[in-house]
């Protein structure tokens, strides 16, 4: 019997390569942080000036009072990032530990999970950021509420695992799929409500269905109402992200179970 | 007990060209709906390979350039997905195919030792002697706290080498004979080797040395184009093999080299 993504067998094997994975994720995340004298702080410096920039730009044209806009801003970027880097260091995951599975028959879940978890980390690093700044300009209004982002931030996991599985396997086999999801990344970027709230949206009615359609805006709102307005999301988003996640995570273990045994050839 | 079975074992690799685009795969699909794509051509590797080795055997395995050999070798380490036929390997495998594979080049000497440990099962608990038993091994000393891309490729191979013969599998699976590093070394690394290769209850290796593979294994495999031509002791299938290769005036010549 051997053991494909729907079997325990293949999960105890991961869990037994626990050490491995872990250890190449620590490394990509000294790789990261290292050669600055910042460290952390340097990645942070990204985030944050651009929230300066938008808060001053758009703030303006939106008309938001900064200390609305700042926190929301920074939020939802710090989120966006994720989902940028579990794509994009999703697409090459599979390239980078090729040597690896060259040379060792091993779970291949295990190269998403490396790349995901190292993002992971910076997310939350990132947050925590986020959720001081919120502090600063808001108030501690949304400490009751904060335990509710843990559920929020395991679907974001789980959403960035798969799109970093599927992503990667796609690479594999076709190797313009990166630009492609890059395009793609972009204009979800402009259509979700990162840099301008669903409310301005909303007031066109024609186009509040692409907020709500938008299952990235779901998934972010797990966690952004818990932080900026101190309260549980609500159901629909909920329910969305819930559903969006589901079909990700399936589809990525068919396509693992699909193309496990036989990516060793194309990479 | 260890063991190793293939019973009429097929391989085939896809092949492996300029690769077509997501892009374009969309297109047809869109532009030719309902029609299915050519099936994309397969090379086979490996065709109708049978064969047993039971526990404290010492296999070699002989053939030209592109005969299967080392995708023999993949395909017991479980690394290659048969197409047909029945793989069944009984045991801890250790796989030396590619000495200087799997490294990360910016992590230093230790770490990347810490990886391919933990690769091969280790857990933090159980590494402790085996750290010590590479680093001694491999002399490398100091360039130990150096990032892998600092070394210079013997270096490299040394390391590789300490650390690939420093776990006790049952069955190992050995692709060529490595030149490891300077002279010294080298006589150090081949008495190693001999002791690793005592241990293990099956080894299977892959060569062009036959000299060597007829002093160290007691049965040979000769792979020609993918198929298994001979199976039985050292001095019968070489001297099969050298007649063969004699006989065609267009390969002598590569046989010599190899």
């Amino acid at each position: 019997m051997e053991a494909t993504a729907f079997t325990t067998a293949y999960y105890q094997r991961i869990w037994k390569l626990r050490w491995f994975w872990f250890s190449l994720v620590q490394n990509d995340l000294d790789l990261r942080y290292r050669h600055s004298v910042l460290g952390v702080g340097w990645s942070l410096l990204k985030p944050l000036g651009l929230t300066i920039i938008l808060c001053v730009v758009f703030g303006r044209i939106f008309q938001i009072p900064i200390a609305e806009y700042a926190p929301y801003v920074l939020i939802g970027l710090t989120l966006w990032h994720f989902i940028v880097e579990s794509v994009a260091l999703g697409a090459k995951t599979f390239t980078t530990g090729a040597a690896y599975i060259r040379q060792q028959a091993v779970p291949l879940a295990i190269f998403p999970l490396r790349t995901t978890l190292g993002g992971a980390f910076h997310l939350g690093v990132a947050l925590s950021l986020g959720i001081v700044v919120t502090w600063y300009f808001k108030g501690f209004g949304n400490l009751a509420a904060l335990p509710a982002i843990v559920p929020g931030l395991l679907v974001l996991f789980l959403l960035g695992w798969s799109m970093a599985t599927v992503c990667g396997l796609m690479q594999t086999h076709f190797p313009d799929t990166i630009y492609i999801l890059e395009l793609l990344l972009q204009f979800t970027f402009y259509l979700t409500p990162i840099i301008y709230r669903p409310g301005e949206l909303r007031n066109q009615p024609r186009l509040s269905w692409i907020v709500d359609c938008n299952p990235f805006w779901s998934v972010m709102e797990l966690i952004r109402q818990p932080v900026l307005y101190g309260q549980a999301p609500p159901l629909y988003n909920v329910a969305v992200s819930l559903g969006f996640v589901t079909i990700l995570v399936v589809l990525a273990l068919i396509c693992l179970r699909k193309l496990e045994r036989t990516l060793v050839f194309w990479i | 007990m260890a063991l190793i079975t293939l019973e009429h074992v097929d391989l085939e690799y896809p092949l492996k060209g300029p690769r077509i685009t997501l892009k374009e795969h969309i297109m047809r699909r869109l532009v030719r709906r309902g029609k299915r794509l050519p099936d994309r051509r397969m090379i086979a590797a490996l065709r109708d390979v049978s064969f047993r080795i039971g526990e404290g055997e010492r296999v070699g395995v002989i053939g030209r350039n592109g005969a299967g050999k080392s995708s023999l070798l993949r395909t017991l380490g479980g690394i290659y997905p048969v197409a047909r036929g029945a793989r069944r390997v009984d045991g801890t495998i250790n796989a030396l195919f590619d000495i200087a594979l799997g490294f990360e080049p910016y992590a230093s000497g230790w770490q990347n030792i810490y990886y391919r440990s933990y690769l091969q099962g280790d857990t933090p608990s159980t590494i402790g002697p085996r750290l010590k038993d590479i680093a001694e091994f491999c002399e490398l000393g100091e360039f130990l706290d150096l990032p892998l891309r600092c070394y210079s490729q013997g270096m490299v191979m040394r390391l590789a080498f300490a650390i690939a013969t420093s776990s006790a599998p049952e069955i190992l699976l050995i692709d060529e004979v490595f030149g490891t590093g300077d002279l010294a070394f080298r006589k150090k690394a081949s008495d190693r080797m001999k002791d690793f290769m005592n241990r293990a209850k099956i080894v299977v290796m892959v060569g062009h040395d036959l000299d060597f593979l007829k002093q160290f294994c007691e049965r040979l495999l000769w792979l020609d184009q993918g198929r298994l031509r001979a199976d039985g002791p050292p001095d019968d299938v070489i001297a099969d093999y050298i007649r063969e290769v004699e006989a065609s005036p267009q390969l002598s010549t590569t046989a010599q080299a190899a």
